[in-house]
């Protein structure tokens, strides 16, 4: 992205791995559970390069031993600076463990073709829910036991942390453009548009969020106060993906709002200038499409 | 009514409408016909309003954009959603509620399965549905026929002869030109961005006759067949 602006393509390489060091240390030094995240950033990018489609073509294109070379190397290329950086932080075993996990998964696809239909509470307000809680909900499983597990030694961060990756995912949701089509075909208003889908948006996140803001609520009453504040900020990161998506949409974000999402993310505060900034950015830029 | 007045719609410095005028009254199903990249999808979606054009499209009161449903010649369906939750989907998007579908299913689709893994028919069939649930005023279909069985063609033929009864405004695009012929009250030629001929039902074969004799001959003898 930075060639859009005129740049070598190497500065992409130089600005990322500082971009990302520096990141990453922020992230451990302001958050606890940061160790948490990291590998489960680290393997949710491998996921998404293990899709059925992608690989087949790999698999035509190559010999049976080069394809699993190149999905070992991969595989091993994306979770290196991940890794690296666990390794940096004295976090040996979970470092190895992603390496390992991430190696596994190079010989199998993600992703398969499967008819089960999952039923899902979402029905009556398609679509981002339904598809992304079907693409998902092995994540939210993993979630809510991970929160049981924070509960049963008695460890808070990690409470906070399966709370906080549940709003991140919900988030992500967000992420997908759909085809001009789906926003045209609607009838109602643009404030009208945008009002529903943050209803919706912000109903569903916090109908996922209810088991574990009710686990930790009750489990860790004393922090009841950080709890609360952590479901708004969650709640509000969704608010931000959705608005996000919409002040840019055809397009993916580009660099400089990814950066201010990023931003956001870290620093929650700052969110009272980027949703707002974002919501009058989509009300405009879906005149064109509405 | 709705007129289209002095169409025009370039990508980049390709023009590919160079000034479409034509009209569509109520009652009436209207075909266009033209060879590929003649501009027919380029002009249903500016007429549906999925692209932007420059020129004048005049809706007749109490119609607008929200009165179109709009077949594309490709539907796309979101993957990991159902038939069911597409229809949904299409209707919460129009306000309107939905009774009992499956009694009202036409093409009797299995609506509980995944959309994106239908067949190229069925996502058509689902994507016409949806259309129809809509109670739209305004029915744009790129190629309805392609890909559809010959039973479903057939009910989708008489669907579109109701729709007319019903007063709506059909315009159909169609490289089956038997399957215009059966339906239509006007046909539009649609060649290099211009409409070139419009013919009533008793001219049709003119059109017909225009484009086979458009240069047939010369591009079968290039072929050097032996």
């Amino acid at each position: 992205m930075l060639s859009d602006f005129g740049l070598n393509p190497w500065l992409t390489y130089i600005f990322g791995a500082i971009f990302f060091v520096v990141f990453s240390k922020m992230l451990f030094i302001k958050f606890t559970w940061a160790r948490y995240l990291f590998p489960v950033m680290a393997l949710f990018f491998v996921f998404n390069i293990g899709t059925l489609e992608r690989n087949d073509f790999l698999k035509n294109s190559f010999t049976k031993n080069k394809y699993q070379q190149i999905r070992l190397l991969e595989n091993g290329l994306i979770v290196l600076p991940f890794v690296l950086f666990e390794f940096f932080e004295h976090d040996f075993l979970l470092g190895v463990l992603t390496l390992l996990v991430a190696i596994l998964l190079s010989f199998f696809n993600t992703k398969h073709q499967s008819g089960f239909v999952l039923p899902t509470p979402f029905f009556k307000n398609p679509f981002e829910f339904i598809i992304g809680f079907r693409k998902s909900y092995f994540l939210f499983l993993g979630l809510y036991v991970l929160t049981y597990i924070s509960i049963s030694v008695g460890n808070f961060n990690l409470g906070v942390f399966a709370l906080v990756v549940l709003f991140l995912i919900c988030m992500a949701y967000y992420t997908f453009m759909e085809p001009l089509f789906y926003v045209w075909v609607n009838s109602f208003s643009i404030f009208n548009f945008l009002k529903n889908k943050i209803t919706v948006g912000l109903a569903y996140s916090f109908l996922l969020s209810l088991p574990v803001l009710i686990a930790l609520l009750i489990a860790f009453s004393e922090n009841w106060h950080i709890v609360l504040i952590l479901e708004i900020v969650g709640l509000a990161y969704v608010l931000m993906g959705l608005v996000a998506k919409y002040a840019y949409y055809p397009s993916e974000l580009t660099l400089i709002p990814a950066i201010m999402v990023a931003f956001s993310i870290f620093a929650p505060p700052l969110m009272l200038a980027t949703i707002p900034y974002f919501y009058f950015k989509s009300k405009n830029n879906l005149l064109l499409y509405k | 009514m709705i007129e289209i007045k002095d169409l025009h719609k370039s990508y980049g410095k390709k023009e590919v409408l160079k000034g479409i005028n034509l009209s569509f009254e109520r009652g009436k199903v209207n075909g266009i016909v033209g060879e590929n990249g003649a501009g027919k999808t380029t002009l249903f979606r500016s007429f549906a309003g999925l692209e932007s054009y420059d020129g004048l499209i005049a809706f007749e009161e109490g119609l607008s954009k929200d009165s179109i449903g709009f077949l594309p010649t490709t539907p796309y369906m979101l993957s990991k959603i159902t038939g069911l939750e597409y229809l949904q989907l299409l209707c919460k998007a129009r306000n309107i509620k939905i009774g009992n579908i499956e009694e009202q299913n036409p093409f009797e689709l299995p609506l509980n399965e995944f959309a994106d893994q239908y067949s190229t028919g069925m996502k058509k069939k689902l994507a016409l549905t949806a259309i129809f649930f809509q109670k739209n005023e305004v029915f744009l279909f790129d190629e309805p026929f392609n890909g559809l069985d010959l039973q479903s063609n057939m009910l989708l033929k008489d669907i579109i002869l109701k729709l007319r009864s019903l007063n709506k405004i059909i315009i159909v695009s169609s490289h089956i030109f038997s399957a215009l012929g059966e339906i239509c009250d006007q046909m539009h030629h649609l060649k290099g961005g211009l409409i070139i001929d419009s013919a009533f039902k008793s001219d049709f074969s003119r059109i017909e006759n225009n484009m086979r004799n458009d240069d047939f001959r010369k591009r079968i003898d290039r072929l050097n067949l032996a």
